[in-house]
């Protein structure tokens, strides 16, 4: 699989995005995502043949326009009726339920957004899609957050598990669907062992680098000047803020780049197996990369991250095994006719 | 004429190659054997992207569903175009055209420019739009949060030697202002169209002094412990009263509100990088305008100065000792810092002063330095 796109032309392409959503006051907003979309796709290869994204910009602006009016009505009815009854006890229960309802629409914007830009995208013309249900994938995300706030968050990798289960097995090429094979115990083990390294690694570093600091001021430093050892002191204080705060980021990149692998190598498609070649070093490098072309370009950077991206994740894909890539068949349903609605509603996501 | 290329019927994955003859009117297609597969008119058929070097050829027909042919020479093009162009058509590129390209970067051009030379320059007339009682309730309460509960300093003779400095002070700045405070004083209430000034203290440590929206004017009680003359109070009330009488505070927030809403525009629906990055920005330049009012309050207070005879060496002194103690202010970068550097200040004050008086007689000024007792 290879991505040919450029940082360069999708600048150019987000550059004229910009001007006519101010042009348009924000309007232009789903044709300027379906564009970026249509080109990345365009220029991503499998086989030697390219994605096709074959959504359109009205689709995602009728989307969002049911969404908008089904939650407004929904907000403002239930507005009227509190303010009607005045009621205490309805006012607590609608309280107690606006982060649970919350929770369940991600779930289905998540499920009904990934399911439309699915059935977008074709590839030798046949068209991927989902079945399944966004209702049940709301209900999953709501009962799983659940479970990760019981456990105060040790839940989270098979809460993502679970997840990427249902809507993997969910997912199809034509008329061949996915497999998913990933068992949540199988991803903690293979979360346990780096995590370890880094914890260690982190105390290791600490303690090297306080007693350095000390044998320091004992030695070296013991005839400067007070003001200037305080000085000294104070600088200490701010590498270690951010040596922390970046193994920290680096303790996320890492969780992340074992569970995309993991993932990815617990999915299936009839005799093929996929895989995320990269190694966790290697994740994190490029990643950390990305952040700082982000943070040092105040984000003007962000077309060519993403052209980075796609090439960094289309390098490292492949498949195993034998698909016979002439036998997909074109899957007998149809496809959802508007999309993502609640998704955009939500601002999930800018791609 | 036949060219290479391969077909999909939208059936099946299958990928056949084939080879491609332009006819009169039609794309005839054939697969392996020699075999006729399809007949694509001319009218009807599409170009699913531009065509790129070194990619093939891509159509789809509206008559064939999801088939697609793709050829590989870009030839076919011309054969197409040669055989009349019935009703061909090329689906809308994705890479924006040249003359979108020049519109954009036009537009987002001059937005940017507007931002960073415009909204300076707008701030000061439209300033004078706001009513001055809106501004006196803002500034109010700016400096009712700022005093955080504590009472202004009001000793009997400090508040009337700090009111004897400000009236000379307010009267060299013209006769339509007058200063109001803790004594209202009756001249001041037979001319209710002047613009009221207001100079207090509050007792805080810090050694500064600030204008705040509305002919507002408060002093850090840490000032005047700190300043070894009334010349030096003198100076900070001068250059700060010139900011209240030049409304300069309104203005800051003016830019801020104007920089705040065109960087939203420019920046729109982004991460939370984008956020970072549009904050920054906005901060910089708020910065950047704030020294070019500094510059100016420096300027017109030292007028106030001199119109009211003062000395004007009390602000040089103070300044002076400022920067004995905290080193060059390089330690922040000037683009970061909202006051210029203290020996350009300095440089360009020692040029303008020219009064000759005290500011204070000896008893007022101890009386002064006992204000907050």
């Amino acid at each position: 699989m290879s991505h040919q796109g450029s940082g360069g032309e999708l600048f150019s392409i987000m550059m004229v995005n910009l001007s006519l959503k101010i042009v348009t006051g924000g309007l232009y907003h789903f044709w300027a995502k379906t564009r970026v979309r249509r080109y990345i796709w365009s220029r991503t290869f499998l086989a030697g043949e390219p994605l096709e994204y074959t959504g359109k910009g009205r689709e995602l602006f009728l989307g969002y326009l049911m969404a908008l009016a089904v939650l407004l009505s929904a907000a403002g009815a239930t507005v009227l009726v509190l303010y009607l009854t005045e009621s205490s006890v309805l006012l607590a229960l609608a309280a107690a339920l606006v982060y649970p309802l919350f929770l369940f629409l991600s779930g289905f914007a998540l499920f009904s957004s990934r399911r439309y830009l699915l059935s977008r995208t074709r590839w030798r013309s046949i068209r991927f899609g989902m079945t399944g249900s966004r209702v049940r994938h709301g209900f999953m995300l709501l009962g799983h957050s659940l479970l990760v706030v019981m456990t105060m968050g040790l839940y989270i990798p098979a809460m993502r598990n679970r997840l990427a289960k249902h809507l993997m097995e969910n997912t199809w090429v034509g008329d061949r669907r996915f497999g998913y094979e990933g068992r949540s115990l199988g991803l903690y083990k293979k979360i346990f062992l780096p995590f370890l390294a880094a914890i260690g690694l982190l105390i290791g570093f600490m303690v090297l680098f306080n007693v350095a600091s000390v044998i320091f001021h004992e030695t070296v430093a013991e005839d400067w000047d007070s003001s200037f050892r305080q000085g000294v002191q104070a600088a200490r204080g701010v590498v270690s803020l951010v040596l922390l705060a970046g193994w920290w980021i680096a303790m996320g990149l890492i969780y992340m780049g074992v569970e995309y692998r993991f993932i990815a190598e617990n999915t299936v498609l009839g005799g093929l197996r996929f895989k995320l070649g990269y190694t966790l070093w290697g994740f994190v490098r490029f990643n950390f990369i990305n952040l700082l072309l982000m943070t040092l370009t105040f984000s003007l950077a962000f077309p060519w991250v993403v052209a980075r991206i796609a090439r960094f994740t289309a390098r490292h894909l492949s498949m195993e095994g034998d698909l016979d890539l002439e036998s997909i068949a074109r899957h007998p349903h149809g496809a959802p006719g508007t999309g993502e609605g609640l998704a955009e509603a939500f601002d999930l996501g800018s791609i | 004429m036949r060219l290479n290329g391969h077909f999909m019927d939208g059936e099946t994955s299958r990928r056949q190659p084939v080879e491609v003859m332009p006819a009169a009117g039609a794309l005839l297609i054939y697969g392996a054997d020699r075999v006729l597969v399809g007949t694509w008119s001319y009218q009807g058929l599409k170009l699913v992207d531009e065509a790129l070097a070194g990619q093939p050829v891509r159509f789809r027909h509206d008559e064939m569903g999801e088939a697609l042919l793709a050829v590989d020479s870009h030839e076919i093009l011309e054969h197409i175009e040669r055989s009349g162009d019935v009703g061909f058509r090329k689906a809308s590129a994705i890479r924006p055209t040249r003359a979108m390209l020049l519109f954009s970067v036009s537009l987002l051009m001059g937005l940017i420019f507007l931002i960073w030379w415009g909204v300076p320059r707008l701030a000061a007339p439209l300033v004078r739009l706001i009513p001055f009682a809106w501004e006196k309730e803002l500034g109010e309460s700016v400096v009712h949060s700022l005093r955080e509960g504590r009472a202004f300093c009001a000793n009997r003779e400090g508040a009337a030697a700090l009111a004897e400095m400000a009236g000379k002070l307010i009267a060299a700045a013209g006769p339509q202002y007058t200063a109001a405070g803790q004594q209202n004083t009756a001249a001041g209430a037979q001319r209710p169209t002047t613009v009221p000034l207001t100079v207090r203290v509050i007792p805080e440590k810090t050694v500064n002094a600030f204008a705040a929206p509305g002919g507002q004017v408060v002093l850090f009680s840490g000032l005047i412990e700190k300043a070894e003359s009334p010349e030096e109070v003198a100076g900070v009330m001068a250059h700060e009263i010139a900011h209240a009488i030049e409304r300069h505070p309104m203005q800051s927030m003016l830019r801020a509100a104007g920089v705040f809403l065109l960087v939203g525009l420019l920046v729109g629906d982004t991460s939370t990088l984008g956020t970072f990055a549009s904050e920054g920005a906005k901060v910089l330049l708020v910065l950047s305008y704030s020294r070019d009012t500094e510059r100016e309050a420096d300027r017109i207070g030292m007028e106030l100065l001199n119109k009211a005879g003062i000395r004007g060496d009390g602000l040089l002194d103070f300044f002076a000792r400022l920067q004995g103690e905290r080193g060059e202010e390089g330690r922040l970068p000037v683009l970061f810092a909202s006051h210029p550097m203290h020996a350009e200040r300095v440089e360009r004050l020692k040029l303008l002063a020219t009064g000759t008086q005290a500011a204070l007689s000896q008893k007022q000024w101890r009386a002064l330095r006992g204000i907050c007792r």
